[in-house]
C-alpha cells in the first residue's frame, strides 16, 4: 500500500487525540471519586444509583422519624409513670382516710389528696418544647377547669410517625384515654375533687371505701395507656434498627455502583499517562528520514 | 534530426522537473492530487533502412485521482458528520440537566424530606420555611433546565443558519468551477488545480449536506438532495446552482419560483433533526412530568387546611402554553406566608394536626394514575437521555474510525510521497544532463561535417 508522510502524521494525530481523551477521562473520574460523572457514562448504573439514593433518603428520614417518636414516647412514659405513683399515693391516703375519724387528720388527708390532684393536672398538661403531650392536635393545656368542671380541652387527634415503608406508629396518648375523660368512672380529677369533698362529711369512711375502687379504676386506665406506650416504643425501636440496617446495605450498594476504586483508578491513570507519553514519542518519529536527507 | 530528438528529451526532462517540484511544493496543500508526467514516443520516421525514432512527447500531465475512493470517503464523511453533530448536541442537552446526583432528583428528594420534617412538627415555623425553600429550589432548578435547553435551541438554530449559508456559498462555487473547467477544457485537458479546488468544495458540501454527487460525461459535477415529499431535487447542474435557505427551522430551495423543502443529511441534517424532533421531545417529556407532579401536589395541598384553618391553595403555578418547565413557580401567597402551608387535615382541628403534611410526604412513593412514583419517573427520564447520549457517542466513534480509514486510503492514492518525488527529481535531472550531452555530441559531429569536410588543400 502506498504510504505518504501526510497519512502517517494524520494517523498519529488521531491516535494522540484518542489517548488524550482516555487520559482526561481517567483523571476526571479519579478527581471526582465517582464513576458516574454524567448519566451517559453508564446509563444502567445511573438508574441503579438514582434508585438507591432515593431509597437511602427515605431510610434516613425513617431513622429521623423514629428518633423523634422515641423522644415523644419516652416523655409520655415518664409522665405516665409519675401519674401511676401519684395514684398509688392517693390510694394509700384513701385507705388511711377510710379508717381515721379525727377531723385534723381528715383535713391533712384532704390537703394531700388535693396536692395529688394538682400534680395530676400538671402531668396532664405537660408540654415539651411548646407541644402539649396529651392534647392530641390541640394547642392549649389539655385539661382545665371550665366553670368549675374539669374538661378535656384537646382532641382525639392521633400523632403518628412513619418509621418504616408502610409502618406508621401512633406516638401520643390523649388525656381522655389516660385520665378517664368520657369513661364510666369519670375523669380522675373530678374523682379526686369528690374524695376531697367527701372527707369533710361525717360519713367519709363509706365514700372513701368506694373511692379506693375508683382510684384503682383510674390506675388501670393509666396502666393501659402505659402499656400502649411501651408496645409502641418496642415497635419504634425495632423499626429503627431495620431502617438502619437497610441504610447500611444501601450505602454499600451505592458505593459499589458509583464509587471509583481509588487504587485501580490511580493505576489506570498512570497507565494512561505512560501510553500518552509513548504515543508522543511515536509521533516525534512519525516522519521517517526520507530520501531528501540522503541526496546531495 | 538528432538535435530535435535531443531537444525533445530536454523539454520532457524539464517538464518532469517542473511537475516534481510542483508536487513537492504542494505536498501539504489540502485537497492536492499529485500530478504525473505522461510521456509517449513521437511518431517514427520511415527511413529506407527502417523506422527511426524521433524523440519523446509529453502526452499529458495526468492527475492521479481515484473516483471510487473519493465517493467512499465522501459518503462516510457525511455519515460521520451527522453522528458527530448529533452526539455533541445530545451531550450538551444532558449537561443542562446537571450531574445525576446533584440535579433534579436531589432537589425532588429534598422536597419530600421537607414535607416529612413538617409532619414532625407542623407548628414549627422553621419547618414550614424549610418546605418553602425546598419547593422553591426545585422550581428554580426546573426553570434552569428549561432555560438551558432554550439556549441550546437558539445556538443550534444559529449553527444551522451558518451551515446552510456556507453550503449555499459552496454550491455557487462548485457551479462556477464547473464553468471554468468547461471553458478551459475546450482547448486543452483541464488543469489539475481547478479540479482539485472543485473536489475540495464538493467534499465540504458532502460533509455539510450529505448530498448525492454525480459526474456527468461532460465532466460536470451534479449534486442533488432528497425532498421532504420523497422525491429529489438537483441543487447543482452544469453551471447553475440553486439557492439554499433556512426559514422557520426548515431548509428550503427554490424551484420554478416555488419554495421546496429539502431533507439534508450530514451536519445540517443532524442540526435540523435535533432542532425539530429530539430537543422538543425532551422538552415535552419534562413538561409532562412537571405538570403531573405539580397537579398531584396541588390537589393534595388543596385537601388540607393551613395554620389559619383555611383550605390550602395551589402550591405550584405554571402556564401550560408557555411550557410547564419554563414557567413553574411556587405560588406567591404561599411563598410569602409560611402559615398558608396546609399541613392540617381536612376537618379543621388544632395546630399540631399534621395529617396533610403526612399525605404530601406520602406522595414520594405514590403511584398516581398508575404511573411509577415521581422519583422513579424522574430517574427514568435522566437515564433515558443518558442512554441516548451514550449510544450516539459510541456510534460517532465507530463512524469516525470508518471515515478516517476511508480518508487515509484516499490520501494514499492521491497524496504526494516525498520519496517518490525525490526519485523523480533525480531521474529527470539525469535525463536532462544526458539529453544535453547528446545534444553536444550531435553538435560536435555536425560541426565536423559542416566545417571540416570538403576542404581540399586548405
Amino acid at each position: 500500500m502506498r504510504v505518504t508522510s501526510e497519512m502517517m502524521v494524520a494517523n498519529s494525530l488521531r491516535r494522540l487525540s484518542t489517548r488524550l481523551e482516555r487520559y482526561e477521562r481517567a483523571q476526571s473520574q479519579l478527581a471526582a471519586g465517582s464513576r458516574l460523572l454524567a448519566a451517559s457514562d453508564d446509563p444502567s448504573g445511573t438508574g441503579q444509583a438514582l434508585g438507591l439514593r432515593a431509597s437511602q433518603r427515605a431510610r434516613e428520614q425513617e431513622v429521623r422519624n423514629a428518633s423523634d417518636a422515641r423522644s415523644w414516647l419516652g416523655l409520655a412514659d415518664s409522665q405516665l409513670q409519675a401519674a401511676v405513683e401519684g395514684l398509688q399515693r392517693a390510694r394509700g391516703l384513701a385507705v388511711r382516710g377510710s379508717s381515721s375519724l379525727n377531723a385534723d387528720e381528715r383535713r391533712a388527708i384532704a390537703a394531700e389528696l388535693a396536692s395529688v390532684r394538682d400534680e395530676m393536672v400538671t402531668i396532664a398538661n405537660f408540654a415539651h418544647r411548646g407541644r402539649p403531650l396529651f392534647a392530641g392536635y390541640g394547642e392549649g393545656p389539655a385539661v382545665a377547669q371550665v366553670d368549675g368542671v374539669w374538661t378535656f380541652r384537646g382532641d382525639e387527634g392521633a400523632i403518628t410517625r412513619r418509621v418504616g415503608e408502610s409502618d406508621v406508629v401512633q406516638v401520643n396518648v390523649t388525656a381522655a384515654a389516660a385520665f378517664g375523660f368520657g369513661s364510666a368512672g369519670g375523669d380522675v380529677f373530678t374523682m379526686l375533687d369528690e374524695l376531697v369533698a367527701a372527707l369533710d362529711a361525717p360519713d367519709a369512711a363509706a365514700a372513701l371505701n368506694a373511692g379506693i375502687g375508683r382510684i384503682d379504676g383510674a390506675r388501670r386506665h393509666v396502666g393501659d395507656a402505659l402499656a400502649r406506650v411501651g408496645a409502641n416504643t418496642n415497635r419504634v425501636e425495632s423499626a429503627r434498627r431495620r431502617s438502619e440496617d437497610a441504610l447500611a446495605a444501601t450505602r454499600g450498594q451505592l458505593a459499589e455502583v458509583e464509587d471509583v476504586d481509588i487504587a485501580a483508578a490511580i493505576m489506570d491513570l498512570q497507565t494512561q499517562e505512560l501510553a500518552y507519553t509513548a504515543t508522543l514519542q511515536a509521533l516525534a518519529r512519525a516522519l521517517p528520514p526520507s530520501l531528501v536527507s540522503f541526496l546531495r | 534530426m538528432g538535435l530535435h530528438t535531443a531537444l525533445s528529451g530536454i523539454r520532457a526532462a524539464q517538464t518532469g522537473l517542473d511537475t516534481a517540484s510542483h508536487n513537492v511544493a504542494n505536498a501539504n496543500t489540502p485537497g492536492y492530487t499529485r500530478q504525473r508526467v505522461d510521456l509517449t514516443t513521437r511518431n517514427p520516421y520511415y527511413s529506407p533502412v527502417g523506422l527511426i525514432g524521433t524523440g519523446v512527447d509529453v502526452a499529458a500531465i495526468a492527475r492521479a485521482r481515484d473516483a471510487f475512493l473519493d465517493a467512499r470517503a465522501r459518503t462516510l464523511g457525511a455519515e460521520f458528520s451527522w453522528h458527530d453533530a448529533t452526539a455533541q448536541l445530545l451531550r450538551r442537552t444532558e449537561a443542562a440537566l446537571g450531574e445525576p446526583d446533584q440535579g433534579l432528583p436531589r432537589q425532588l428528594g429534598a422536597v419530600w424530606d421537607a414535607f416529612e420534617d413538617l409532619a414532625l412538627d407542623p407548628a414549627d415555623s422553621a419547618a414550614r420555611r424549610q418546605v418553602l425553600s425546598a419547593l422553591d429550589g426545585f422550581a428554580a432548578r426546573v426553570r434552569g433546565v428549561a432555560v438551558g435547553w432554550d439556549q441550546l435551541a437558539a445556538d443550534t438554530g444559529a449553527r444551522l443558519a451558518d451551515a446552510v449559508r456556507e453550503a449555499d456559498g459552496l454550491l455557487s462555487r462548485v457551479a462556477e468551477l464547473n464553468r471554468q473547467i468547461a471553458d478551459v477544457s475546450l482547448r486543452q485537458p483541464p488543469p489539475g488545480d481547478l479540479l482539485d479546488q472543485r473536489d475540495l468544495a464538493v467534499d465540504r458540501v458532502a460533509a455539510l449536506l450529505g448530498a448525492t454527487i454525480g459526474t456527468g460525461p461532460d465532466g460536470m459535477v451534479t449534486m442533488s438532495l432528497p425532498t421532504g415529499d420523497g422525491g429529489g431535487v438537483t441543487l447543482v447542474t452544469g453551471t447553475s446552482a440553486r439557492t439554499l435557505t433556512v426559514e422557520g427551522g426548515t431548509v428550503r430551495t427554490v424551484v420554478d419560483g416555488a419554495a421546496l423543502t429539502v431533507a439534508p443529511r450530514g451536519e445540517t441534517g443532524a442540526l435540523h433533526a435535533f432542532l425539530t424532533e429530539t430537543l422538543p421531545g425532551r422538552v415535552a417529556a419534562l413538561d409532562a412530568f412537571v405538570s403531573d407532579l405539580a397537579a398531584a401536589l396541588n390537589a393534595q395541598h388543596a385537601a388540607g387546611r393551613d395554620a389559619e384553618g383555611a383550605p390550602g391553595g395551589a402550591l405550584f403555578t405554571f402556564d401550560p402554553s408557555a411550557g410547564a418547565a419554563r414557567s413553574m413557580r411556587v405560588s406567591a401567597d404561599v411563598l410569602g406566608d409560611p402559615r398558608r402551608l396546609a399541613a392540617g387535615g381536612p376537618d379543621a382541628t388544632g395546630p399540631h394536626d399534621a395529617r396533610n403534611a403526612d399525605a404530601l410526604a406520602a406522595l414520594r412513593a405514590a403511584k398516581v394514575d398508575g404511573k411509577p412514583p415521581f422519583d422513579g419517573q424522574l430517574a427514568a427520564f435522566v437515564v433515558e437521555l443518558g442512554a441516548r447520549v451514550a449510544t450516539a457517542r459510541s456510534t460517532a466513534d465507530a463512524q469516525a474510525s470508518l471515515s478516517v480509514a476511508a480518508t487515509v486510503a484516499r490520501q494514499g492514492a492521491h497524496g504526494v510521497s516525498l520519496d517518490e518525488e525525490m526519485v523523480a527529481l533525480v531521474a529527470y535531472q539525469r535525463a536532462l544532463e544526458a539529453a544535453s550531452r547528446v545534444m553536444t555530441a550531435v553538435d560536435q559531429a555536425l560541426d565536423v561535417l559542416v566545417n571540416r569536410t570538403g576542404i581540399v588543400g586548405r
